[in-house]
């Protein structure tokens, strides 16, 4: 098979000319290395000029995300005011949720929060104590309905050493607060999930 | 005194007039944004940063339809800032515009 | 990386955290991702566009949808892959409106001989190749930058670029030919 795309002639002494490639071309190399040399194939793993043009292709591969880096890090930091723009418009929209009333008596108003004011109130409570982390909380219910029992439920995670015994019912009791400070809910129950008992900070690095 | 003799005038004061009630941190567009016009929100944090017109009014046959969007603070209960922020909505339309207030709509997107 | 708990370690959270609480709905998290990724995708951006004037557009227009699509996203611990891959294609819906319109002719990034006695005198590997990625021709650098920054397979660079799979692997062959040609000279 021979390589169409490559000049012929192009001379030079890189690994990956032609001449030096042992009958392979380089569009085959490539693709061995990115299907990660699976299946493996003896005749490309036993050919030294294969190999010599592999290590060459590779090293290009590790570099490659490092050249994206060094460039986005020297492009002149936005402002901040670029971020808030976006920020501010697109803020509250997606994830509002339900909105669940606030109680007035002028038929002709209609005061409420959203169901994702609701879940950011929810989030901050868990925010404001070590250890814990709010993962993701829902309201079951119909909260749209004042008055109606409401449901409470959280995902959350621990980081290692911390103390379970102690956070959750502080968060419960947190979020119970909040809620009873800032909404109308009848909260008739407050359900405490965890999900990762021993979250460790390098797992996900 | 400024007067507010268009729906767009009064949405404009009323969009500022809402940032300076105590308690209210963010005014935010009511109407809200759908995959489909990302293009809008683009020229939106293009063309107008400062969000002048937020507040929407709407004219019925009983008056003035409104609705606000808002962000409260968390130093004090939600629900206190919200009646704070429809209470001024109404003075202000009393005191600006020819047409009453009909319907007052007061959502909160968002507490501290 | 998550560090410590506690409200003030947000800023530090690694990007599975973030994603799984802005998907949630917390703008802050967010924003921390934002912050994160932005200069990486602006550079990606500008890259595939070649050109600087719509990267601005693109890359608000990508994080617009992201925030939308954030609830829909299976493996919150790939969302550098995921943004990039937002950005390509709202990159590549801006090319096709180009080639629409042919007449606009808006290549602003400057442009290098990239030979290899340049690629020796740059400062560093990173910017010899960086001069290097600026001389390929279009469609190579975009078939490079689609793989190796991208992370998308053959079929899925010949999809988005309209293109054959087998022109797509001529191309990209043809581009690491050159960039490793570069990558040895500056050695």
């Amino acid at each position: 098979m021979t390589d169409p795309t490559l000049p012929p002639g192009a001379g030079g002494d890189s690994a990956l000319d032609a001449a030096h490639l042992d009958g392979f071309t380089l569009e085959e190399l490539g693709e061995y290395l990115d299907s990660g040399r699976q299946p493996r194939d003896e005749r490309i793993e036993s050919s030294a000029s294969a190999q010599h043009a592999l290590a060459a292709l590779s090293r290009l591969r590790a570099v490659a995300p490092k050249v994206m880096e060094a460039e986005a890090a020297a492009a002149p930091l936005r402002a901040p005011s670029w971020f808030k723009a976006i920020l501010d418009q697109i803020g509250v929209q997606a994830h509002a949720g339900r909105d669940i009333p606030l109680a007035h008596d002028d038929a002709r108003t209609r005061l409420a929060i959203t169901e994702g004011a609701v879940r950011g109130l929810v989030r901050a409570a868990g925010d404001e104590l070590d250890g814990i982390l709010v993962e993701k909380s829902r309201l079951e219910g119909d909260v749209e309905t004042p008055g109606s029992p409401v449901t409470v439920r959280v995902d959350v995670s621990l980081y290692t050493g911390a103390d379970a015994d102690n956070l959750l019912p502080a968060l419960r009791r947190d979020i119970g607060r909040t809620l009873a400070t800032h909404t109308e809910l009848n909260v008739e129950e407050i359900s405490i999930r965890v999900r990762d008992r021993d979250k460790d900070p390098e797992d996900d690095a | 005194m400024t007067s507010y003799s268009t729906p767009d005038d009064l949405t404009y004061g009323l969009t500022q007039m809402l940032r300076k009630v105590p308690g209210v941190t963010a005014v935010y567009a009511t109407k809200p944004v759908l995959a489909k016009v990302v293009s809008a929100v683009v020229e939106a944090v293009k063309n107008e940063p400062a969000g002048a017109h937020l507040v929407s009014v709407s004219e019925s046959d009983d008056g003035l339809d409104i609705a606000a969007y808002i962000g409260v603070t968390d130093e004090e209960p939600a629900p206190t800032v919200c009646l704070r922020a429809h209470d001024a909505i109404r003075a202000f339309v009393a005191e600006n515009s020819d047409l009453s207030a009909a319907t007052v709509d007061v959502r909160i997107g968002r507490v501290g | 990386m998550v560090s410590l708990p506690g409200h003030r370690s947000l800023g530090d959270a690694d990007d599975r955290t973030l994603a799984g609480r802005a998907s949630d709905g917390d703008i802050r998290a967010f924003e921390i991702l934002m912050r994160r990724y932005e200069p990486l995708l602006s550079a990606y951006a500008a890259r595939l566009l070649g050109s600087y004037s719509e990267t601005d557009d693109v890359v608000q227009e990508a994080f617009i949808v992201a925030w939308q699509q954030l609830p829909t996203m299976e493996d919150f611990g790939a969302v550098r892959r995921w943004l990039l891959q937002i950005v390509t294609r709202k990159s590549i819906d801006r090319l096709r409106a180009r080639k629409d319109h042919a007449d606009i002719d808006d290549h602003d990034l400057p442009s290098h001989t990239g030979d290899p006695e340049e690629a020796a005198s740059a400062s560093s590997l990173d910017d010899a190749l960086s001069r290097a990625l600026s001389a390929l021709p279009e469609d190579q650098r975009r078939c490079w930058l689609l793989r190796e920054v991208g992370g998308y397979g053959y079929d899925e660079i010949a999809e988005q670029l309209e293109l054959p799979p087998s022109t797509v692997r001529g191309l990209l062959a043809r581009s690491r030919k050159t960039l490793i040609r570069e990558m040895e000279a500056w050695r």
